[in-house]
């Protein structure tokens, strides 16, 4: 069953389905958030504050539309919510240290580890649009013309995006390498 | 080709994009440049790095609090539609009193649904408590469904979900327990098949549990699972499995860890 018969059950308020959707996105969104603010418990929040979201507003979702573009522009909406209530504060990232521990595995090599470490560093030093298209693109492993739906450009428009988000992630990684 | 535009073509390069010609054209050039080689290395470090990056699992309280949301929004759904039908009676009510033709008619028929609704608003609250009690039975078995098709699916992360569901349920029919034990026997993803092996280790109160733990003993090759399962019959006190322990240890290929583990526990079973 597609997401979007699934999402299309739920608008019509067979809400015993949202809880597919739930068990399918939610490791995805945990991660997406996670990435974007390095902050575990915020994280959670938002992934809770996100299918609330589907569901309050699920008479909105259009079926003849893909699920996935409609779940990650909520996701997009959640997180800028979230900092403009705080006025202009970005996230701190202060669970940084703790999530790469956490993410680098007990059998992985010391190289692998500090590598994985300073690649989320780097990220933190991204400004948020490269940040949210390389999480989009390389760790949610969407499609680029499912980044351009979601980001509302063109899917070449999201090609050179990346392409110059990687750049500029590869500069500050081995700055980050070499401190 | 321009440098900006090389560098462009690296991205796609390592990541095997571009049409066979370009990436013979591009080969060259990377053995002849050293500072285009320079780049492309430390391109594909960094793009490595964001290939491997790993995920993390939100916390099983994400999955509580999403349910009980679903259960809220439920019982609101529930009473808009009590309330739905309330409205149309009183407005039916208050149309036909407004009729001043039929004015004793409208009374009779006002008094008596007036006494209907005072009805209706007394049992509400005990129709509430009922649809909750409802609405918790339909949810556990959506539950039992949304793990049973997602065991069937082609994605290992899938199934990991599945086998997490099952944490949530408050309590495992045999449905569930046998769709653990065929994922334990039949899973292709070793991943997959520790996490239903861990699972059924809330379940060891019950024979099902323990008899298919006995039985597949022998039959695991992943030294983890063996190392789960040994655990597990040792803290039931399970005597029944020595002989499937011994087995194991007679099996050339069981790894140091799990005979340790394996000859601690017969000790601790005799």
């Amino acid at each position: 069953m597609t997401d979007e018969k699934v999402m299309g059950d739920v608008s019509r308020g067979d809400l015993d389905k949202a809880a597919i959707l739930f068990e399918r996105y939610q490791g995805k969104m945990f991660n997406f958030f996670l990435k974007m603010t390095f902050e575990r418990d915020l994280s959670q929040d938002m992934t809770q504050n996100l299918f609330l979201r589907m569901i309050k507003y699920r008479t909105s979702f259009n079926e003849s539309l893909s699920f996935k573009s409609w779940i990650y522009q909520i996701a997009r909406n959640v997180h800028y919510d979230h900092y403009r209530k705080l006025k202009g504060k970005f996230s701190k990232y202060t669970d940084l240290e703790a999530i790469s521990d956490h993410l680098a595995h007990q059998g992985d090599d010391k190289e692998q580890i500090e590598r994985e470490k300073s690649l989320h560093k780097a990220m933190t030093l991204l400004d948020e649009e490269q940040r949210e298209i390389l999480i989009l693109s390389k760790f949610q492993k969407l499609k680029y013309h499912e980044i351009g739906k979601i980001l509302n450009c063109s899917e070449g428009a999201v090609k050179v995006k990346i392409h110059r988000a990687i750049k500029k992630l590869k500069g500050l990684y081995f700055m980050v390498e070499n401190n | 080709m321009d440098n900006d535009n090389l560098k462009d073509k690296l991205v796609d390069f390592i990541e095997g994009k571009l049409p066979p010609q370009e990436e013979v054209e591009i080969q060259h050039l990377l053995a002849e440049d050293e500072e285009l080689f320079k780049e492309y290395d430390q391109l594909r470090i960094v793009l490595e790095s964001l290939e491997n990056s790993r995920e993390a699992t939100p916390d099983h309280s994400l999955s509580t609090h999403f349910y009980e949301m679903l259960s809220e929004e439920k019982t609101k759904q529930a009473s808009a539609n009590h309330l739905g039908k309330f409205s149309v009676i009183y407005n039916n009510a208050r149309s036909i009193w407004k009729n001043n033709l039929v004015v004793r008619i409208a009374a009779s028929i006002t008094i008596f649904l007036a006494g209907y609704i005072l009805d209706k608003n007394i049992q509400v609250e005990e129709i509430q408590t009922t649809e909750i009690a409802t609405l918790k039975e339909e949810l556990e078995s959506t539950k039992t469904l949304v793990m049973l098709s997602l065991l069937k699916q082609e994605s290992a992360s899938d199934r990991l979900q599945a086998v997490n569901i099952s944490y949530e349920m408050e309590e495992a029919d045999n449905q569930i327990i046998n769709a653990l034990i065929h994922t334990l026997n039949t899973d292709q993803n070793d991943n997959v098949r520790l996490a239903a092996c861990e699972a059924l280790g809330h379940y060891t109160d019950k024979p099902l549990v323990i008899n298919a733990l006995i039985e597949t003993l022998t039959q695991q090759q992943d030294p983890e699972i063996q190392l789960v399962i040994i655990d597990l019959l040792v803290k039931s006190k399970e005597k029944r499995a020595i002989p499937q322990i011994r087995t194991l240890l007679e099996t050339q290929e069981v790894i140091q860890t799990v005979r340790n583990k394996a000859n601690e526990g017969i000790g601790q079973l005799l």
